[in-house]
């Protein structure tokens, strides 16, 4: 004891606190990690029902496995797909030649100019004749970008060298630089020729494009965002477009579309270098994607096109005060129960609290909502709270008693008694005061216990509350609510349980430097 | 396990815990002889001759309807149990029948005899219970042990984790699980527990381990050569397990309300196993369904329907209760039973 130098309990109270606070990250982190460990089991589409797969075919297989990013290592990504490595796997298809080459040509299409600069220097060191399979396979390309000299390129003798001639003409203009302030000047002006200099560059400038592209909120930013996505959707042949006359709720819904096939595909069209490359180990993983699915405000939207977290926080207002509202209630309704039934020990009275609180902890929450939903009417949030509580009484009911109980043969209280208190003035000055702390501090663990009945109050009164949404993010196996769920119950959790040990650490220094010594200790 | 023994001996004087241990157990003789109270097929046939066809062949009976079933016996020597219907039986009186000598509850919304139905729900509730709880006492023991014997590290660790998964709300871990799956299984319920109710153990177990290890006969042990494993095992667990059987038992409640909370709102794909919460939602729905104007239901239904399964529900609530507060009680000789002698 003498070895530790002794701190004032304000200072250790600060100091545990700080440390607590801190061990809140890791646990946030564990428990991301372990719902995405679970999660990461929700069926695969290539798995569940056999039959269906084989019917959907292998190419719509991959497509719904993408799209669910099963087909992304877990953790890490050394070599990230991006346009580079798919634009070097596509051409070693294409000359290594047989089954896989029709997919690698459409690929090579797919992946477009961004794949350009890749593919094209390239070209000279192929042999000749797998040097203009691959040129041919380009043709297609040709025919998007707009580029004159269409016989050129589907002529094997000549598709080559065309494209050798068109890579020395065009290079500088496949530069980040000024494609992203092409983009700039777009998205501010708005003029047709930029336009086309972008189409030009065909699936180059996609990810500049997205970059620029905003869900749009008034005509201005609605006629770019037309604009924007019209180039998107030319280069990327994905017929999704702002039409003329849209209005601002389908316009945002289309630019939504757009963001979220940025986050699922938006890597194909990109070349990872530098500190983008390092981040990609991370961040091109499927918790990185999941992560993002749930948390960006960018991308993260529910089938309506609401954030994810705005719509949690628009369930959480129906949700969290019946919760709440109950547990107060509840507590308010047990600690004079628990205080009478302490003080009249071993009495008729006594049992007869205890067994009303029992009576009332085991009666259904399901059975009595529904028997009252039709008296009380729905949208209310009253009701639903009042029956919540009803089953939350019995745990600090018996906690108030046994601690009143163990307060009250306590030395002083049997002194004062001793002295002539009387009964009333023992129990609520003397004993009330001790006894209280420890099942105050147990309404922070409450919440969790009360979520499920609040689950189903929300069923039976037609609330549309989290539970509700849960229910349904099951069914559709909608992992971004069902991860940021988790999150925020764990972060609320833990919030819960660091400020009751601080209120407790406050509320009874005393106590608080045993509990701050065995916690370290222990 | 003299220790077990006197707590026993304690608790079984006491007359709550009797009442509490009877609830229990008529609701788990209902559970384990399931098929002798309720089946669709006889206890005993003869010409052949054959024992509890229900059970020997189950997959025959899965969903027969009882008519067929009947005339497989028809003309044979049986002995019937006491209702002549599965929990997944579809009856010849149809839906929302009301009660009858063959159907002594009447039948539930899909014609299945409700009397069944409750039995054959208790066999889930509390299966779910015993199979969850001894899955959690072995990973709390386990990991319980390990942060107490280790300290440091695990031991930090593991409060941190305790206080994080004790404080999860169960439902949630629920949905995760029943998102997992494309068709609900009970052991997946049963694992879903496990991971929200191992850190209560874990806790006890820890907590016993550090109050043990100051006392004399674990430094004596120590002494004498013996590794920690034994120590923890031999001298330290013994102590524990009283407070691990009354954790278990106020497990029974929570776990058997969180089961018909599950089947209630029918998280995930849709089952035909029998369950208490699954008919509670049947009744609510018939419920609220009398409210609009011109529908066809009628009230005595949906009563029977909420009512029947409630009262199965708060025996086993009441019952788990009684008997885990006595055990509580019993275990505190030091607290409460001093106390009562010094007034």
């Amino acid at each position: 004891m003498a070895m530790r130098p002794f701190l004032a309990l304000p200072t250790r109270i600060v100091v545990y606190g700080v440390r607590r606070a801190l061990w809140l990250l890791p646990t946030l982190a564990f428990v991301s990690l372990a719902t995405f460990l679970f999660l990461s089991y929700v069926p695969d589409p290539a798995v569940e029902g056999g039959v269906a797969a084989a019917q959907l075919g292998d190419a719509r297989v991959a497509e719904l496995r993408r799209r669910r990013f099963l087909d992304l290592p877990r953790f890490a990504n050394t070599a990230p797909a991006d346009a580079r490595a798919r634009a070097a796997a596509a051409v070693q298809a294409i000359v290594n030649g047989g089954n896989d080459e029709a997919d690698a040509r459409r690929e090579l299409v797919r992946l477009g100019g961004a794949a350009l600069p890749h593919v094209i220097p390239g070209l000279d060191a192929l042999a000749p004749e797998p040097r203009s399979r691959v040129a041919l396979a380009l043709a297609p390309l040709a025919k998007r970008m707009g580029l004159t000299a269409r016989d050129e390129t589907t002529n094997p003798e000549r598709a080559a060298a065309f494209w050798i001639r068109f890579w020395n003409d065009r290079e500088p203009e496949f530069r980040d630089a000024a494609v992203r302030s092409t983009v700039r000047r777009l998205s501010q002006y708005g003029a047709g020729t930029r336009a086309g200099d972008l189409r030009a560059l065909d699936t180059f400038v996609f990810e500049h494009v997205i970059a620029a592209l905003a869900p749009p909120t008034d005509s201005t930013s609605l006629a770019s965002a037309r604009a924007l996505v019209d180039i998107l959707a030319d280069v990327t042949e994905r017929d999704d477009r702002i039409g003329v006359n849209a209005d601002m709720r389908s316009a945002r819904a289309c630019v939504d579309r757009w963001l979220a096939f940025d986050a699922v595909y938006g890597t194909d069209f990109k070349t990872l270098t530098g500190a983008a490359r390092i981040t990609a180990v991370g961040t091109e993983t499927r918790y990185g994607k999941w992560l993002l699915f749930t948390f960006s405000p960018r991308v993260a939207k529910t089938a309506e096109g609401t954030p994810v977290l705005t719509s949690m926080g628009r369930r959480a207002r129906v949700s969290l005060p019946i919760v709440f509202g109950a547990i107060a209630l509840a507590y308010s309704i047990a600690i004079p129960l628990g205080v009478v039934a302490a003080a009249t020990r071993r009495r008729v009275m006594d049992l007869g609290v205890v067994t009303f609180v029992l009576a009332l902890y085991a009666l259904p929450t399901a059975v009595i909502s529904v028997l009252v939903a039709n008296i009380g009417g729905t949208g209310s949030l009253v009701v639903p709270t009042m029956i919540l509580a009803l089953s939350l009484v019995a745990a600090p009911a018996g906690q108030q008693r046994a601690a009143l109980l163990g307060a009250l043969y306590a030395d002083h209280i049997v002194a004062a008694r001793a002295r002539g208190a009387g009964l009333l003035r023992v129990v609520l000055v003397h004993g009330l005061r001790h006894a209280i702390v420890p099942t105050a501090t147990l309404t922070a663990l409450e919440a969790p216990m009360a979520l499920g009945g609040a689950f189903v109050v929300e069923r039976v009164f037609s609330l549309y509350g989290l539970g509700e949404a849960t229910i349904v993010a099951v069914e559709q196996r909608d992992i971004p609510w069902l991860m940021a769920l988790s999150f925020f119950a764990a972060a609320a959790a833990a919030i819960g349980v660091f400020l009751t040990d601080m209120v407790y650490a406050v509320a009874d220094p005393r106590g608080a430097a045993g509990v701050l010594d065995n916690r370290r200790r222990a | 396990m003299t220790h077990l023994r006197i707590l026993f001996g304690v608790v079984l004087k006491s007359r709550r815990a009797l009442v509490g241990l009877a609830m229990l157990g008529v609701l788990a003789l209902f559970g384990i002889f399931a098929e002798w109270i309720a089946a669709p097929a006889p206890l005993v046939a003869t010409e052949p001759f054959e024992v509890l066809p229900a059970v020997m062949h189950a997959e025959r009976f899965d969903s027969l309807p009882e008519s067929a079933a009947h005339a497989m016996y028809r003309d044979r020597g049986v002995i019937w149990p006491v209702v002549r219907a599965g929990a997944r039986t579809p009856t010849s009186v149809g839906a929302h029948a009301p009660p009858s000598r063959a159907h002594p509850l009447g039948t539930d919304a899909h014609g299945r005899d409700l009397f069944a139905r409750l039995v054959y729900g208790a066999r889930t509730a509390l299966g779910l219970s015993l199979g969850a709880i001894v899955l959690s006492v072995l990973a709390g023991i386990a990991l319980g042990g390990l942060a107490g014997v280790r300290g440091g590290f695990w031991n930090d660790t593991l409060v941190r984790l305790v206080e994080t998964v004790d404080t999860f709300p169960a439902i949630i871990v629920v949905a995760l699980v029943r998102a997992m799956e494309s068709a609900p299984s009970a052991m997946s319920l049963v694992i879903a527990v496990a991971i929200v109710r191992w850190a209560e153990i874990a806790r006890l177990v820890r907590a016993e381990v550090v109050r043990a290890s100051a006392e004399g006969y674990v430094l004596a042990a120590r002494a004498l050569g013996a590794s920690p494993i034994r120590i923890f095992y031999k001298h330290i667990l013994r102590n524990a397990a009283g407070p691990i059987l009354t954790s278990g038992m106020f497990g029974v409640a929570s776990i058997v309300l969180l089961e018909a909370t599950i089947s209630f709102l029918a998280i995930g794909a849709a089952t035909n196993d029998a369950s208490w919460g699954e008919t509670m939602a049947q009744g609510a729905a018939m419920w609220t369904a009398q409210a609009t104007p011109n529908a066809t239901t009628n009230t005595a239904s949906a009563v029977r329907l909420l009512v029947a399964p409630g009262l199965f529900l708060m025996m086993t609530v009441v019952g788990s209760y009684l008997f885990a507060e006595a055990l509580r009680n019993a275990m505190e000789p030091k607290t409460a039973r001093g106390r009562l002698r010094a007034d």
